[in-house]
């Protein structure tokens, strides 16, 4: 057996045995090899092996006959092509689910007549959903240019950033180009920091921030503001980072402006001095993530089996690890992660935590930290939508992929998981935009399953979609009615002295539970008290 | 193994020089232009080596032949998706390894304990590991005990082990060409290839000491 001091040939031995070492290594090992009694028995192991390996092959080969199935492929083919002149959909070319997409068109031509516009705001930023309440019985519809227009204008993003991941719409032609440009733009972990205008910023107030939170219920531009005003610069998070009195908590928060290969180091020296914190080890792996080489991506790997093991109950982790996984073309291991994550209650993406360094980040640069805390609230969670949301994209994609590969059932494997991971993301959502982007992610992947199914003409299928569709109509209307809850609270004249228990309340709490927090009811505490006599009433 | 090596070069070249002298990328651009004669000859190219590939992965010649004719069919349907400007081999051995991982993943792993037997029967009487040169007819005898062995080890060898090992004995292809099937590279294919082997060692060893 080799020992440690010649494990650095053991590659090279096995290139020389598969003769592909050069000729300047090659004559290097033979000379190791003639002083290295270890050396050679362990080339002669490995050619001995080789050698019978090479034999049971063979003879497993000679035991089966050639074939000719020319004419069956022919007339399977013959068989496809005459069935799609007669526009059956289970003769239509082999294409991916994206392609024809018809998010709800499947539910009957009824619906249309019931569609209801959802307008969310979330945490900053707004969604403007069209969704049809589904009627029974389900009637698959024929496509049309109608679908199509529609498919558009679903789940649709409004301005300003992050935009919505919407890789679905691109035409994945080749296999292994799972994502579209779209989708690396908004790869998990990466950040697209916003420009702040400091100028602006300098002068800015507390009453300019509630002002605009008014104005954002209907003006997106001021919610465009809000986002802004709430983001670092990469100038400032750079000067954070160099910083030798930045506490390190700001350094982190500062990392989340930072590109990826300026934010590890940031990141690493954070793991160092607090090796247990979630979310630094959570950072570090979506960098390690965003560079896409494979030794990064090992990196990244590794960070999520460590946080994997510390974290066991979050299957968010689970998820991009097969991602990485899949990414690494190790599709028995992704497959793994994948149905370990689905026996999972949760998944959960950090917010809170992420909001803390945010605000952390915010101070350190200068800004008033009553101020930092307010609009970090109000903006928490938009990093990690856009995050979420790309993560069931790349998902999605890798199911497509294996569909195109020929293997339809672990591309339904993938799509259901996606599906999954949205019930898990909205049943541990402490945040309006991560229970969103857990709803939106069971849409994408009941979007590709209906036309995955259709695809295959599964009935039954499409059956048990349209029901999980009227659980998440349902689902959306609940988290409208929230949102409308959270303007109608902010239209109003809040008492100033109150802003630092709603930022508290939100970054450690979640918006979701801001009115429980502040008034253990649940709701506004219009009955009685109004949120702008709360404070008073305490 | 000459022999056979031969046999795997010949069939090769029989391919090429039976050819209409277009390339398989040349062949994939005519089939999506609707010429299905194109998609005929790359069945006759093909076919036995996706045959072979698939009997590897699979070890049942009827469940191959099925496998390797699905995969034309699906090179036909996904045929928009090729593109024309990398070779067609890899992208055809992936289409039909991916449809062999998922026949095989009906199927439950064998015990490891083949494996030991294996390593077992790989020692001489001093103990340490044999060169197996294999030439004189009681050798060959023995050689042929310890294939048995070794193929009832690799049976139980995890798929994605087997594959490698599958794909680098029985395929004889490169690391590198391996790192193209299964999306990683070439050093990455050679340490995974070796730690597999390895494992054959450690068990021997742990034999030995028990004994």
């Amino acid at each position: 057996m080799m020992d440690g001091a010649c494990d650095r040939y053991r590659d090279d031995l096995m290139a020389l045995l598969e003769g592909a070492l050069d000729a300047e290594a090659e004559s290097a090992l033979l000379r190791h090899i003639e002083a290295c009694p270890a050396c050679r028995a362990e080339q002669a192991w490995l050619a001995a092996v080789g050698a019978d390996l090479e034999a049971i092959g063979d003879a497993m080969v000679k035991e089966a006959p050639p074939i000719d199935v020319v004419d069956e492929v022919m007339a399977e083919v013959a068989r496809l092509k005459a069935g799609a002149a007669t526009s059956s959909p289970k003769v239509v070319p082999f294409e991916t689910p994206a392609r024809r997409l018809r998010p709800w068109a499947w539910v009957g031509a009824a619906a249309a007549a019931a569609a209801a516009v959802l307008v969310f705001w979330a945490a900053g930023f707004r969604i403007t959903k069209t969704t049809d309440t589904v009627p029974g019985p389900t009637v698959v519809q024929a496509p049309g240019p109608q679908d199509e227009q529609r498919e558009r204008t679903v789940a649709q993003v409004a301005q300003p950033a992050p935009e919505r991941a919407t890789a679905h719409e691109g035409d994945s032609t080749q296999p292994g180009s799972v994502d579209s440009d779209d989708l690396d733009r908004h790869r998990w972990g990466r950040t697209v920091p916003i420009e702040t205008e400091t100028t602006a910023l300098a002068a800015l107030t507390v009453d300019d921030v509630l002002a605009a939170r008014r104005d954002a219920i209907t003006d997106p531009g001021a919610r465009g503001q809000l986002a802004q005003w709430a983001s670092l610069t990469v100038e400032k998070a750079r000067a954070l980072a160099a910083s030798d009195d930045a506490p390190l908590g700001a350094k982190v928060g500062a990392a989340q402006a930072l590109p990826p290969e300026e934010a590890e180091p940031v990141l690493l020296a954070a793991l160092a001095a607090s090796p247990s914190d979630p979310y630094v080890r959570y950072k570090l792996a979506g960098a390690y993530a965003a560079h896409e080489d494979p030794e990064s991506s090992a990196k990244a790997v590794e960070q999520l089996t460590i946080l994997g093991e510390a974290a066991p109950d979050n299957a968010l982790l689970q998820y991009q690890l097969a991602v990485e996984l899949f990414g690494q073309g190790d599709v028995v291991g992704a497959m793994a992660a994948l149905g370990q994550a689905r026996e999972l209650e949760t998944a959960t993406a950090y917010t809170g935590a992420a909001s803390r360094r945010r605000v952390e980040a915010l101070v350190a640069s200068g800004m008033d930290p009553e101020l930092a805390g307010i609009l970090t609230a109000l903006t928490a969670g938009a990093e990690q939508y856009t995050d979420l949301v790309a993560l069931g994209q790349q998902l999605l994609g890798y199911g497509r992929e294996q569909e195109e590969l020929g293997d339809p059932e672990l591309a339904q494997d993938i799509y259901e998981s996606v599906y999954e991971m949205g019930t898990q993301v909205a049943a541990g959502a402490s945040y309006s935009a991560e229970e969103l982007a857990g709803l939106d992610l069971q849409q994408d992947a009941i979007e590709v399953l209906s036309g995955f199914f259709e695809f295959l003409q599964l009935p039954d299928s499409l059956g048990i979609l349209t029901a999980q569709t009227n659980q998440l109509v349902s689902a959306f209307e609940a988290v409208g009615q929230f949102f409308e809850e959270l303007d109608a609270y902010f239209a109003q004249q809040i008492e100033r002295s109150f802003i630092g228990r709603i930022a508290d309340a939100i970054l450690n709490e979640g918006d979701l539970n801001l009115f429980d927090v502040l008034f253990g009811t649940g709701d506004t505490g219009a009955d009685g008290a109004t949120p702008a006599d709360a404070p008073a009433a305490e | 193994m000459h022999n056979s090596k031969r046999g795997w070069v010949f069939d090769r070249l029989e391919r090429r020089l039976s050819s209409d002298g277009r390339t398989d990328e040349a062949l994939m651009v005519h089939l999506c232009e609707g010429d299905d004669a194109a998609l005929a000859e790359l069945v006759r190219r093909y076919q036995n080596d996706l045959f072979r590939f698939c009997v590897h992965y699979l070890r049942e010649a009827d469940a191959a032949r099925d496998m390797a004719q699905q995969t034309f069919v699906r090179v036909y349907t996904a045929r928009e998706r090729f593109d024309a400007t990398r070779k067609f081999r890899p992208w055809v051995l992936c289409i039909a390894r991916n449809l062999c991982l998922n026949e095989l993943k009906r199927k439950k792993p064998v015990s490891m304990e083949t494996l030991e037997e294996y390593a077992s029967s790989a020692r001489d009487e001093t103990g340490e590991v044999m060169r197996f040169p294999g030439d004189g007819p009681d050798e060959l005898l023995m050689a042929d005990e310890r294939r048995q062995l070794l193929k009832r080890a690799l049976d139980s060898l995890g798929e994605e082990a087997r594959e490698i090992v599958v794909l680098r004995y029985f395929e004889r292809m490169s690391a590198r060409e391996i790192g193209g099937i299964v999306g990683s590279t070439e050093g990455a294919v050679r340490t995974k290839l070796h730690r597999i082997l390895a494992g054959l060692r450690e068990r021997y060893s742990a034999c030995k000491d028990e004994l």
